[in-house]
């Protein structure tokens, strides 16, 4: 049946022209065929069950013939084609006998395009593949033009190459943008494709035979035989063009060269090897963890155990040290612990246990938790103690002038250093102050007899000896030291004129140094004379005093008390339990922080998650803590878990 | 001695007045101690703790006290030692067992000036909300009407120009036959073209090594394999001599500030450069903190720092606001500008960077009238800083959106919008959507954007925020070894990763900015000052912006 697409001279719409040939399918036409006048969508909708049809199409062709295109027909189209040929192909093989423009078989999914000439842009773009059905073929047989199979996504495209318009570039720019699937194979030679999406492999012996099985068919339609000797010669001409699987997409994205690869490659051949700042630093630039030991951590820990004063000993004048006491009585050494006091003070049981207003209870740490421990009765018990052996004779002689705590305290801690003290006192008796100005009420004189038998024996008394220019004098030269204890002075100094030239003095107060040492090198000053306060003032006073003074007759350096006290905050006293009463003297030394002084309890070894802290005993008796600086990280556990405050955390520079 | 007063809560901060309040789960912890370990204010510290239960267990009140003492992490509350909320913690925590949370009724502000010392720190701005830039739409898209493009499929050129365009009528040109050339004392000045987002000024010294190499190696990768124009610039605080005799020194902008850091380096190296640098750039002022110079503090000049920048170790250095000897604009622009173009033989684009200020117009009408600037970079109130006073970044300085949009529509007025190239900068990527602010910046009229905290964010993992978490960079304690000199932290820092973010950051860009730009059809040209193309829902920014208000 011939279909006109001009009748009487008018060209008829691309609608009367589908009306036209869907009727004459349905009446059982089985051979169109049709001179068209750039009619839109020739040959396509045309149902299987009417089929097979045959369409010869000719004249001047629209576009989007054979668009959905279905199986059992056949169009041929005697000459070139306009854009999009076979568009949403879904079955219909379309011959065309010509070049095709723009946009073949876009979107198509089934059937076949066979194209005598070449292809215009965009051809096989967005095909696809549909598993029910045998794949898309489109076959070209010069060249395509440009962003040739963008999106494909199936079938199967062929490009022959021969006597191609770009015989460098017969796949056109940039072929195979976005293509998922199907296969191009193409005989010639391309500049490029999209090599993110697709990969250029040889024919494999199935394609080969695929190939030249369906070349004939192909050939045979666009009347072009001739071709088939060169066509299918050589498999080597050939090559194909096939997606990526998104597998191999992925492989693909990983494998850009890495920044590692850069550095050693480019970056270091030319600024340098280790990079633009090798030359300017000394340390290499490798990569360090966060968590980091020995000299890399930022802080580490030190056991300073007894590096900073317990606040009692701080605050108490004389500086005895109670919470060793209290680590004596802890460790069963009742006897040494009530001992200790007497190396400080040689009257505890008057001033510690009676005359002392107890400064070192009104710092203790305990009080933050409950109550300060009862240094007091501590003072009081000493009262019976046997006291510590003084040390070898040092043939130093020294004479302390006056016995009130002061020069009671000198001549005592001048007798245990070893030296042969005689102490001068202008009054009968001796205790200075002690009894002169102390009422019965606040110091029984029994207790302070029961001292003052303890130490009396051991250093000459010399007492109803009043010491005026001349003895002193004397005195200067017949000892090695002289202690000054004359206790306080009125402001004119009237009880200072025994002082011989060298010694100065002013509104009642003999002026003395830091060590207690006046302007006579040998002559030293202490208790009230130097600065009024309390008898424990004057008992600190007095050891410093001798203390320094003995330093200097035996040649060695006076070491004065220099340390800090602790600070409360680096006490934890959640370990301790508040408001217990103490049943014994054991509990109550239990109950002792021990501040700033290790109580040996395990506690900073046990919480080192990264066991960097040992004990270990030294050679004196002792022991001590130490850190392993290859496992400890820094982290001060240790230090802010530690009861007594004895760790802390230094910056590790 | 510390009397027992000092015990009581008196004067001491409550946990509610820092911005951070750590969430530690006892039920998680292994007291391992790492968090502890890493903290770099020391806002948390391993402590004992003591519990009591009361238990009766029997059918008659027969009371049995349980007492358990336990290790804890604790906050300190101590201001000088407040959590930043870095959350290094939880970085390193193998349980999950820690976490700082914002508090948002901190009263930080009110507390953090002890010693009469304003606080200072790192980072920008502390606002939240989403900045005018980040509000912007792209709201024409073209599907039937321009063509469309496919950012997927078309190839496009998303570069821009760096250095000035003198229109053609203005060039000293001779012909030869029909062959044009330039006339005996004829000047073409020098252009660059780059990539449209820049890494801005961050110097060596306010960054560590390894993040100031990575950057460099990520914006010489992307040059080299990746074909992307990137170009960065120094910051204040000169150049490795390596990097200065190398050939990628034309991907990098030497900057000279106020300070005059690490010149005689630069000047030194100058014989033996075989490249030029993409551009010299002059800092007059810096968004962060307008009004305010540089600051690197001596804990951060380390033995390299000193080296570079030509100073003694451990001191504060100091670039003042101004620059000395410069006594008007017209002189202070022409001398820097025409000293630097000469270092070069007027082979470098030379430009200047102010931050943003009512006063832009002024500087602006003075580049237009001189021949040799090359460009003009504006530095918005959001831009980020290694150091400054909290109120110079908090209160000082100008929203970017509209300076640069008055200068682009008063270099419109001249005739000029395509001669002398706007750079925009402050908070470009602030909420993360880089190419989204870039584009938004290019369509009020930018040729191109700088960032710079974005990619230590991006790049290196930067914890800062604006809710003030992290920022201390002013203090050299960095916890990702970004602006830092301690070694130890530094160490932190891989550079190579940081050169792999910085590619991917860029090439991501770039893809966004095809997908922004395609709907407009444009792909070999950006749609400078195209700003048909955005709208925004406050008809108050329509209005200042002069675009359309949609809703």
């Amino acid at each position: 049946m011939n279909i006109e697409g001009t009748i009487d001279g008018r060209r008829i719409p691309s609608r009367v022209l589908e009306e036209t040939v869907q009727a004459a399918i349905k009446d059982g036409a089985k051979e169109l065929v049709i001179k068209a006048q750039g009619q839109h969508g020739i040959g396509g909708r045309i149902w299987p069950k009417y089929g097979p049809i045959k369409i010869t199409a000719s004249g001047p062709i629209g576009q989007r013939v054979g668009a959905m295109g279905m199986f059992g027909t056949e169009i041929v189209v005697d000459g070139g084609a306009s854009d999009d040929v076979g568009w949403l192909n879904c079955g219909a093989t379309i011959t065309v006998l010509g070049d095709v423009t723009n946009g073949a078989h876009n979107a198509g999914a089934q059937g076949t395009l066979y194209v005598q000439g070449g292809g215009g842009a965009r051809c096989d773009t967005m095909t696809k593949q549909n598993p029910r059905f045998e794949p898309l073929q489109s076959w070209y047989f010069r060249d395509v033009g440009d962003s040739f199979a963008e999106f494909k996504a199936g079938g199967i495209a062929v490009v022959c190459g021969v006597t191609p318009r770009h015989p460098d570039n017969i796949l056109g720019y940039r072929p195979c943008v976005g293509m998922v699937g199907g296969t191009i194979y193409f005989r010639g030679s391309t500049k490029g494709y999209s090599d993110k999406d697709v990969q250029l492999l040889d024919l494999t012996e199935q394609d080969w035979q695929w190939l030249t099985e369906n070349m004939k068919p192909y050939l045979e339609a666009i009347k072009r035989t001739d071709h088939l000797g060169e066509l299918t010669k050589d498999k080597g001409d050939w090559q194909k063009l096939v997606a990526y699987t998104p597998a191999e997409k992925k492989n693909l994205a990983g494998k850009r060269m890495s920044a590692r690869d850069f550095r050693r490659q480019h970056w270091e051949k030319e600024v340098g090897k280790g990079g633009i700042f090798a030359d300017m630093v000394e340390e290499t630039f490798t990569l360090a963890p966060y968590i980091t030991t020995g000299k890399n951590r930022r802080q580490k820990p030190l056991w300073q155990n007894e590096e900073k004063l317990a606040p009692c000993v701080a605050a108490c004048p004389a500086g005895i040290p109670s919470h060793k006491r209290y680590q004596l009585l802890r460790d069963n050494k009742q006897s040494e612990a009530l001992r200790l006091v007497l190396e400080y003070s040689p009257l505890p049981a008057s001033i510690c246990g009676e005359l002392c207003p107890n400064l070192c209870m009104k710092a203790c740490s305990r009080k933050l938790l409950d109550k300060a421990l009862d240094i007091k009765g501590l003072g009081k018990l000493s009262g019976e103690v046997t006291p510590p052996e003084p040390c070898q004779n040092t043939g130093r002689k020294v004479a302390v002038i006056g016995s009130g705590p002061a020069g009671l305290a000198a001549a005592w801690q001048l007798t245990l250093l070893g030296h042969q003290v005689t102490v001068y006192e202008g009054k009968e008796q001796l205790g200075g102050k002690l009894l002169t100005a102390v009422d019965q009420d606040k110091l029984a004189s029994t207790i302070l007899q029961r001292d003052l038998a303890r130490i009396t024996t051991t250093f000459t008394c010399k007492t109803g000896v009043t010491v005026d220019n001349k003895l002193l004098a004397k005195l200067c030269t017949d000892n090695d030291g002289i202690i000054i204890a004359c206790g306080a002075q009125d402001k004119e100094g009237k009880g200072l004129s025994f002082l011989t030239t060298g010694i100065n003095h002013a509104k009642g107060k003999i002026k003395v140094n830091e060590m207690g040492q006046t302007d006579e090198l040998k002559v030293f000053a202490v208790g009230d004379v130097i600065s009024r306060g309390l008898a424990t003032h004057a008992i600190g006073s007095g050891r410093r005093g001798a203390d320094a003074l003995s330093s200097l007759m035996m040649g060695n350096d006076y070491q004065a008390e220099k340390r800090e006290t602790i600070a409360y905050k680096q006490l934890n006293l959640v370990y301790y339990e508040a408001g217990q009463t103490p049943a014994s003297l054991a509990d109550e030394a239990q109950r002792c922080v021990s501040c700033g002084s290790c109580r040996d309890c395990h506690l900073c070894e046990s919480a080192c998650y990264h066991n960097a802290i040992t004990r270990r005993g030294t050679e004196n008796g002792e022991f001590e803590y130490i850190v392993d600086e290859q496992k400890c990280i820094g982290c001060g556990f240790c230090a802010g878990i530690c009861p007594c405050g004895v760790w802390i955390m230094s910056d590790n520079p | 001695m510390e009397s027992a007063g000092r015990l009581d809560h008196n004067g001491e901060l409550s946990l509610l007045e820092f911005p951070y309040i750590i969430r530690w789960r006892e039920d998680r912890c292994t007291r391992c101690g790492k968090c502890t370990a890493v903290c770099p204010t020391k806002a948390i510290e391993p402590s004992a703790m003591v519990q009591r239960i009361i238990q009766s267990d029997g059918a008659t009140p027969l009371p049995d006290t349980i007492r358990r003492v336990s290790h804890i992490i604790r906050q300190v509350c101590d201001i000088d030692r407040h959590c930043v909320g870095c959350g290094t913690c939880s970085l390193v925590c193998p349980n999950m067992a820690i976490v700082p949370e914002y508090n948002p009724n901190h009263k930080f502000l009110f507390h953090k000036n002890r010693g009469g010392v304003p606080y200072k720190r790192g980072g920008r701005r502390n606002d939240p909300a989403t900045s005018t830039i980040d509000k912007l739409k792209f709201t024409r898209i073209s599907m039937l009407t321009d063509p469309a493009l496919d950012a997927g499929r078309h190839e496009f050129h998303i570069r821009t120009l760096m250095g000035r365009i003198p229109p053609a009528e203005s060039l000293q040109m001779r012909t030869e036959g029909n062959r044009l050339y330039l006339a005996e004392d004829g000047f073409i000045p020098p252009v660059r073209e780059i990539f449209p987002i820049r890494i801005g000024g961050m110097s060596i010294g306010a960054l560590s090594p390894p993040m100031w190499e990575g950057m460099a190696m990520g914006v010489a990768y992307l040059n080299e394999v990746e074909n992307i124009p990137v170009v960065m610039c120094s910051g204040e605080g000169g150049l490795p001599p390596r990097l200065l005799k190398s050939r990628y020194l034309k991907y990098f902008i030497p900057q000279i500030a106020s300070g005059y850091f690490g010149w005689d380096e630069i000047i030194h190296a100058l014989p033996d450069m075989i490249e030029d640098p993409a551009a010299i750039e002059i800092k007059y002022g810096q968004g962060a903190k307008p009004g305010d110079g540089g600051l690197l503090m001596a804990y951060k000049v380390l033995k390299l720092i000193a080296k570079i920048r030509g100073v003694p170790m451990y001191v504060d250095l100091a670039s003042p606001p101004t620059h000395q000897t410069k006594y008007s604009i017209e002189e202070a622009v022409a001398k820097m500008i025409q000293s630097v173009s000469m270092a070069w033989g007027f082979r470098v684009p030379v430009y200047p960077k102010i931050s943003g200020t009512k006063t832009a117009l002024a500087v602006l009408n003075n580049l237009a009238r001189n021949p040799y600037a090359a460009a003009l970079t504006i530095d918005g109130e959001d831009g980020a800083t290694g150091a400054a006073f909290n109120v110079s970044m908090d209160k000082m300085g100008h929203p970017i959106a509209s300076n640069l949009r008055d200068c682009y529509l008063e270099l419109v007025k001249q005739g000029k919008q395509n001669e002398l190239p706007l750079f925009a900068a402050g908070g470009v990527g602030k909420d993360g959507h880089l190419a989204a602010n870039a584009a938004a910046l290019i369509m009020l009229g930018a040729s191109g954007v700088d960032i710079g905290r974005y990619i230590l964010q991006a790049a290196a993992g930067c914890f800062g925020d604006e809710k003030n978490r992290c920022n201390l960079c002013n203090l050299g304690k960095c916890p990702r070894g970004i602006t830092t000199q301690d070694p130890r932290l530094y160490k932190r820092l891989n550079a190579d990763h940081v050169a792999e973010r910085v590619v991917d950051v860029f090439k991501s860009a770039e893809v966004e900015l095809k997908k922004i730009f395609a709907p407009l059809g444009r792909s070999t040209q950006l749609p400078i000052g195209m700003s048909d193309a955005l709208a925004v829902t406050d008809q108050a920014i329509a209005d200042r912006l002069k675009i359309s208000y949609v809703c």
